[in-house]
């Protein structure tokens, strides 16, 4: 039981890592703003929701996996917040 | 902590914390540099954490990484200066003399470091802990030990607050407070939570990392998250002054008082001090989060010529 | 290594890179940044002098505490000033 968390948490740490590079590889290839946003935004967040996927079973209380799912939902609204302030920016919009 | 040898995961983060201040430190543009800061400060709390001190991790995180580049980038956005790329050869020069200078010094230290701890005071907080009526160590040397030097800390932040106070002008600003809109609907939505994380750190102090300074610095994001999004603008009024002082006149009394009682001043044992502890970290922490805001503030400001 | 000496030859390394830079640049922004690049480094040797005992030593690590805020507050002076001495060049 305990290999079977530690392949699952590895597997699913790798999978997050690997859509956190593939994000950093958008943003430094992407050629406009907007795909480099999107890069940002949407599989960044993924990435960090795959690790605290891979972390839930180690925690050892449901506070403590709760606390860890708001911080991921916390990162996603932050990071949607972000993207929408720097287009809206671009774009020279009241909000 | 003791004699651990060093896990990947700290070289990995002390390697990352390294690269972070180069790229800070000698970036092309004013921007990236901060930005740069920015990483650096992430990562170097994560390196306080990793080594065992989580209340510096928590007041670096909050104070020196936050406020500090919320206070950058306020003044890299409206600052307008020659911006030359620096010549690669300066660069390079610069990352050699300094890594040279550091590692001199670096391995001299470890090296004479080698011998073994030395003085520690680990036993003697330990031992008077009980008396302070807090169980977190670092706290109680914060408020108790070693008050005089926080005393003076909160001096300084009055001194800085009053240059902020004296130097603050007109305020610029999207005109009319707007209620409606993605960036004010979400900090507003936010606000209470941090506020309330802010009390918990506040509280959580007396038995476990937190305590004034890291709650002030939380109070501190809230208002520049506040005054950025246009929800509420801070404005320098007689409340804001009186929060200002208030943590320093708290701090005098709390001094006095212990000289009154015929013990030296700054004395605080016995049944109450955990409950004066209490008090006075609260209005420490409100005139360290109005302090740091108040900073924000006056870089937001204009000075309109002839005012 | 242990910890503790990774640490202080982490500060070590910051504090002389930061040093360097705060000698050899002009803008306010480049020496703030130097400046609190080097006084964090400062506080890597004051906290990894502090965790080589048994249990961490509580002293440095509340002074190093005390350091982080007095930095915040010279940063927030001297980006100010920089922000008037700007002002009144244009």
């Amino acid at each position: 039981m305990e290999t079977l968390t530690l392949v699952f948490s590895a597997v699913t740490a790798f999978l997050g890592a690997g859509f956190l590079t593939a994000g950093t590889l958008g943003l430094l290839r992407f050629g406009d703003q907007r795909s480099r946003l999107h890069a940002l935004a949407k599989a960044d967040t993924l990435g960090l929701g795959f690790v605290v996927v891979a972390l839930l079973p180690w925690v050892g209380s449901i506070g403590g996996a709760a606390k860890l799912v708001l911080v991921w939902l916390l990162a996603l609204a932050a990071a949607s917040v972000s993207a929408h302030l720097l287009v809206a920016k671009e774009r020279d919009v009241a909000d | 902590m003791s004699q651990t040898e060093a896990s990947p995961i700290v070289w990995a983060l002390a390697a990352g914390v390294l690269l972070a201040a180069v790229f800070s430190l000698y970036a092309h543009r004013r921007l990236a540099g901060v930005v740069g800061f920015l990483v650096l400060g992430a990562l170097l709390s994560a390196y306080w954490g990793i080594i065992g001190a989580p209340d510096v991790a928590l007041a670096e995180a909050a104070i020196g990484t936050g406020v500090t580049s919320a206070l950058l980038i306020q003044t890299v956005a409206v600052l307008r200066g020659p911006e030359a790329p620096i010549p690669f050869g300066r660069i390079v020069l610069g990352v050699v003399g300094g890594a040279s200078l550091g590692l001199v010094l670096g391995v001299a230290m470890v090296g004479t470091a080698a011998e073994g701890p030395g003085p520690l005071l680990t036993e003697d907080v330990d031992a008077n802990l009980h008396a302070t009526g807090v169980t977190h160590p670092v706290t109680a040397v914060l408020l108790n030990f070693r008050s005089f030097d926080t005393l003076l800390e909160i001096v300084v932040l009055l001194a800085a607050a009053g240059i902020a106070l004296g130097m603050t002008g007109k305020p610029t600003g999207s005109g009319p407070v707007r209620r409606s809109g993605i960036l004010p609907g979400f900090v507003q939505l936010v606000s209470p939570a941090v506020l309330l994380l802010g009390a918990w750190l506040l509280v959580a102090g007396s038995s476990r990392p937190g305590g004034a300074f890291q709650s002030g610095a939380v109070l501190a994001a809230t208002l520049i998250l506040l005054h950025a999004a246009g929800v509420r603008r801070l404005t320098a009024t007689v409340v804001l002054r009186v929060l200002l002082s208030a943590g320093l006149a708290a701090f005098v009394v709390v001094a006095v008082g212990g000289w009154v009682t015929g013990e030296p001043w700054l004395w605080l044992r016995g049944d109450a001090a955990g409950g004066i502890t209490l008090a006075l970290e609260t209005v420490l922490s409100l005139s360290i989060g109005t302090t740091l805001a108040l900073l924000y503030l006056s870089l937001t400001t204009t000075e309109e010529p002839g005012s | 290594m242990t910890v503790g000496e990774v640490t202080v030859l982490l500060g070590a390394l910051l504090a002389g890179l930061g040093l360097v830079r705060l000698l050899t640049v002009d803008g306010a922004v480049e020496r703030l940044i130097a400046l609190n690049v080097t006084g964090s480094g400062v506080l890597l040797v004051l906290v990894g002098l502090s965790i080589r005992g048994e249990s961490p030593d509580p002293v440095p690590q509340a002074l190093a505490l005390t350091g982080i805020v007095i930095t915040v507050a010279v940063t927030g002076v001297g980006l100010l000033l920089a922000r008037r001495a700007g002002e009144d060049e244009q």
